[in-house]
C-alpha cells in the first residue's frame, strides 16, 4: 500500500513540483539576502506560484481551478510550512476561493476568481470573533479586527460579519482595500509573514449569499496544521544534521544518549503531527461526519505539539539556534504563527472535545 | 479499493467485533474485565473458546494453519474494538508469539505438534526470556542447554515470566555456546513444563496479584527436537517474534475503556463542581493524546507490509500507548483522592466488584494503575524503545 492512500497522481505531480520549485528557488540562504520588501513577499515568487496550479486548489474547474483538493492544499501547506513561503497562499490561494466558491453569487465568482487564480488579486479572510464580531448593518461594516494574516498586502478582504447584534447569524462580504470606511494599520508577524489591523468604520462592503458552511474555517485549520508539520520536518532534518556532526569533548554530541533520546522524543511528536494531519485531511475530504472532530484535533495536537518540538530543536542546536540567520529559528516562530492563527491549540481542544466521536 | 471502500470495509468489520463481544463474549468475564479485576486462567479460557465459532482465536494466522489471513488493519481493529466490548488480553504467548515461530521456522512435526493445541486453546505457553542479569540486556543471557546425547540438559533462571503457573509448555532463550557474537550463540527451544527438574516460585507484584514468575531449570532433559530451526538462529526468531507485535503494542482499545470509565466518573461528581472543570479539561487532553495515538496507529496499519521488516512504528506505538495508559491511570488515582487508598487485595482476587471505600470498581481502578506501573518497563522498557529508534530511525 503506498502513503497516504488519499494521495492521487494530480498530489503527486503537485508535491513533486512543489519540493522542487522550493529547493530550487525558495532556497532559505537566498530569501535571506532580498531586501526586507521581497522576502515578505516576492511578486515574481508569486507568478510562478499561480502558474504552477497552487492558487486553483480550491476553485471549481468550472471557473478554471483543480476543483477543491483539500489533499492538495495539505501538502502544498506542508511544503510552503517546509520552506517558509510567505507569500499569501493559505488565504488567496486556498481559503478565500473555499469561502467566495460556497457562498458566492455565479456573477461575483465570474467577477473574482478568474483574477485570484492567477495571482493579480491577493485576498486576506477575516473569520468571525466571538469576543469582538464585524458588525453588518444597512450593508455598512462596523468594528475591528487584530492581527488579519496577509492584510498587509490584500487587495481585497473577506470578512465574516454578525447580521444581528448578538454576535450571530453570519454572512461574508467582500470589501476592496482601498473602501472609504476602512482603516488598515499593517505590520510584519513575529515570522516574517505580515498582518494588519483592520478597522471598519461604515465601511461599504459587497454581500455575498447567506448561509455559514463550517468549511472554510476547517480548511484554514488543516492547512495551518500542515504549515506547521512541513516546518516540523525541516526542523528535525536541521536537528539530526547538527548533532551528528557538531563535536564537544571529542565527539559528535548525538552519541550521546541523552541527546539521542530528546531527538528521538522529536521524533515520535513529527510522526504522531504527521498521522493526525493525515487523518484530519482523509476526514475533510471524505468522511465528512467526522471532519470537525479531526481537523480540530489536528489543530489542537499539531499547535501545541510542535511549539514543544521547535523548542527543544533550539535548545539541542545550542547558541546557533536563537540566531535570525540559522534557518532554525524562523521555523520556531512559523509554527507559533501556525499556532495562533485560527484560533490556539486550547480553544481547538474545547472544540475537539465538543465535536461527536465516530468510530 | 477506494479510499471511501477502504472506509467502509474497515466500518463493517469493527461492527462484527463489536457484534461478538455484545453476543458471544462471555459476561462473567466482561464484568470482571470492565471492573479491573484480577482474571483467572479460566476467565482467559472461556474467551478463547467463545472466538473458536468465528475462527478468531488467531486470526492473523495464514488460513493455511487455521487463521484468517487477516491485514494488520483487521487485526489492529480486533485487538481495539474487543478491548472496549471488555474482552481481555489475547494473551499472545502462544498465539501471537510461539505460534508464527513455529509455522515460520518449525519442522513439519512440530507444527503438527503444536499448532492445533494453540487454536483450540488446550494448550497454555509462557515465555522463557529475561533472567535475573538479562533483562534490557537480553543476549547477556545464562540460562545454558548442553548436548547430551539425543538431549539438551538445560541449567539457568528466568525470571518475569508471565503466568507460568498455568502453563503447560514454555519456549525459551538458552545458551548453546560461547563463540563469537553473544547473540550467535543463543537457541530456541520448547519444553514441556512437566519435564522433572523445574521448579516456579511466584513474584507478588505491588498489586497484589500473580502476574509473575522465577523458574529454575536444574538438569531439565529434553529431547533434541525440541529446537526450534537451527542451534545458533535463537535471536533471529526471538526478533522475528517481536515483529509480530507491531500494531497492537498500543494497546488502544484497553485505554479508550479506561478514559471512557474516567469520564464517567468524573461526570457522575457533580457535587465537586471546581474539580471537575479542571479534569473535563484533562480528559480532553487525554482523549487528544489517544487521538493522535490512533491516528498513528490506523495510519501505519493501512500502510504496513506484513512483509516487511518493522521500522521505528512499534517502537512509537510501545512507549506512547504504555504512557497514555499510566497518564489516565494517574489521573483516575488522583480523581478518586483518600478512596485510592482503599485498597485489599482480596477485593481484586474475587469473582464480583466490591470496595471499602467509594465504588465497587475503585479497588479496580487502583490496581490498574498500580499494575499499569509495568507497561513501560516490559516487552523492552520505553528507554530501550528509544534506543533502537535512534539507531534504526535517526541514524545515531
Amino acid at each position: 500500500m503506498k502513503r497516504d492512500q488519499y494521495f492521487d497522481d494530480t498530489d503527486a505531480a503537485l508535491a513533486d513540483a512543489a519540493h522542487r520549485y522550493t529547493r530550487e528557488r525558495h532556497a532559505f540562504d537566498k530569501r535571506q539576502k532580498l531586501p526586507a520588501g521581497e522576502r515578505r513577499f516576492s511578486a515574481s515568487a508569486w507568478k510562478e506560484m499561480a502558474s504552477m496550479g497552487w492558487l486553483g486548489v480550491a476553485t471549481g474547474e468550472d471557473e478554471g481551478g483543480l476543483g477543491l483538493r483539500v489533499s492538495s492544499i495539505a501538502l502544498l501547506a506542508q511544503a510552503a510550512g517546509q520552506a517558509l513561503v510567505n507569500e499569501p497562499l493559505l488565504s488567496t490561494g486556498f481559503i478565500a476561493p473555499d469561502i467566495v466558491m460556497r457562498h458566492a453569487s455565479a456573477e461575483q465568482r465570474s467577477r473574482w476568481l478568474a483574477r485570484m487564480n492567477e495571482g493579480a488579486l491577493r485576498v486576506a479572510c477575516v473569520f468571525a470573533h466571538a469576543a469582538s464580531p464585524v458588525q453588518a448593518r444597512a450593508g455598512q461594516l462596523h468594528g475591528r479586527q487584530e492581527v488579519v494574516l496577509d492584510g498587509d498586502i490584500a487587495d481585497a478582504l473577506l470578512v465574516q460579519a454578525s447580521e444581528d447584534s448578538q454576535g450571530g447569524k453570519h454572512r461574508w462580504y467582500w470589501v476592496d482595500a482601498a473602501a472609504p470606511g476602512l482603516k488598515r494599520s499593517a505590520y510584519p508577524l513575529l515570522d516574517g509573514r505580515g498582518a494588519a489591523t483592520l478597522e471598519f468604520e461604515g465601511c461599504t462592503a459587497e454581500a455575498l449569499d447567506a448561509g455559514d458552511s463550517a468549511h472554510p474555517a476547517l480548511l484554514a485549520a488543516l492547512a495551518l496544521s500542515a504549515d506547521a508539520v512541513g516546518a516540523m520536518e525541516a526542523a528535525m532534518a536541521l536537528t539530526l544534521d547538527y548533532i551528528k556532526t557538531r563535536q564537544q569533548f571529542g565527539a559528535a554530541i548525538g552519541t550521546h544518549q541523552v541527546i539521542q533520546h530528546r531527538a528521538v522524543d522529536m521524533f515520535i511528536r513529527l510522526n504522531e503531527c504527521r498521522a493526525v494531519l493525515a487523518q484530519a485531511t482523509q476526514s475533510l475530504q471524505a468522511q465528512p461526519d467526522a471532519a470537525a472532530r479531526d481537523v480540530h484535533g489536528a489543530k489542537a495536537f499539531i499547535g501545541e505539539q510542535s511549539t514543544l518540538m521547535l523548542q527543544e530543536a533550539v535548545q539541542l542546536h545550542g547558541g546557533i539556534g536563537i540566531t535570525d540567520e540559522y534557518a532554525l529559528s524562523h521555523y520556531l516562530r512559523r509554527v507559533i504563527a501556525d499556532d495562533q492563527l485560527s484560533g490556539g491549540h486550547e480553544q481547538h481542544l474545547r472544540q475537539f472535545a465538543a465535536a461527536p466521536s465516530i468510530r | 479499493m477506494t479510499l471511501t471502500d477502504l472506509l467502509k470495509s474497515e466500518a463493517a468489520f469493527r461492527a462484527e467485533v463489536r457484534d461478538y463481544c455484545e453476543r458471544e463474549l462471555p459476561a462473567r468475564v466482561r464484568a470482571k474485565v470492565r471492573a479491573g479485576l484480577y482474571l483467572e486462567k479460566q476467565d482467559y479460557l472461556d474467551f478463547l473458546h467463545s472466538l473458536i465459532p468465528r475462527g478468531w482465536v488467531a486470526g492473523h494466522w495464514p488460513r493455511a494453519w487455521g487463521g484468517c489471513d487477516w491485514t494488520p488493519m483487521q487485526r489492529f481493529i480486533f485487538e481495539e474494538e474487543s478491548a472496549v466490548g471488555g474482552a481481555p488480553w489475547l494473551i499472545p504467548f502462544g498465539i501471537s508469539y510461539v505460534g508464527p515461530v513455529i509455522f515460520t521456522f518449525g519442522t513439519a512435526a512440530q507444527k503438527e505438534r503444536f499448532l492445533p493445541p494453540i487454536l483450540a486453546s488446550t494448550e497454555w505457553w509462557a515465555q522463557g526470556y529475561s533472567e535475573p542479569g538479562a533483562g534490557s540486556d537480553l543476549a547477556a543471557l545464562k540460562t545454558r542447554a548442553v548436548r547430551d546425547g539425543d538431549h539438551y540438559v538445560i541449567n539457568g533462571q528466568k525470571i518475569w515470566t508471565s503466568y507460568v503457573q498455568w502453563a503447560d509448555w514454555i519456549f525459551l532463550l538458552v545458551r548453546t555456546s560461547d563463540e563469537g557474537k553473544r547473540q550467535q550463540g543463543i537457541s530456541f527451544l520448547l519444553v514441556d513444563m512437566k519435564s522433572p527438574g523445574i521448579t516456579i516460585r511466584p513474584i507478588k507484584t505491588m498489586d497484589g496479584c500473580h502476574h509473575v514468575n522465577e523458574v529454575f531449570f536444574d538438569n531439565v532433559r529434553v529431547p533434541l527436537s525440541s529446537l526450534v530451526g537451527e542451534e545458533g538462529g535463537g535471536w533471529k526468531y526471538a526478533k522475528f517474534l517481536l515483529s509480530n507485535e507491531r500494531v497492537i503494542a498500543a494497546e488502544t482499545g484497553k485505554s479508550m475503556r479506561h478514559l471512557e470509565h474516567l469520564t464517567r466518573l468524573v461526570e457522575a461528581g457533580s457535587h465537586r463542581a471546581e474539580d471537575q472543570a479542571v479534569f473535563r479539561r484533562r480528559i480532553a487532553q487525554l482523549e487528544l493524546k489517544l487521538h493522535a495515538l490512533r491516528a498513528f496507529c490506523l495510519q501505519a496499519a493501512r500502510q504496513m507490509d506484513p512483509a516487511t521488516p518493522p521500522g521505528a512504528e512499534a517502537s512509537i506505538m510501545k512507549i506512547r500507548g504504555s504512557e497514555l495508559q499510566q497518564a489516565i491511570a494517574e489521573a483516575t488515582m488522583e480523581w478518586l483522592g483518600p478512596q485510592a487508598l482503599a485498597y485489599d487485595p482480596a477485593q481484586v482476587n474475587a469473582e464480583r466488584a466490591q470496595s471499602h471505600a467509594g465504588l465497587a470498581e475503585t479497588p479496580g481502578f487502583i490496581r490498574e494503575y498500580l499494575h499499569g506501573r509495568a507497561a513501560t518497563i516490559y516487552g523492552g522498557s520505553n528507554e530501550i524503545q528509544r534506543n533502537i529508534i535512534a539507531k534504526a530511525e535517526l541514524g545515531l
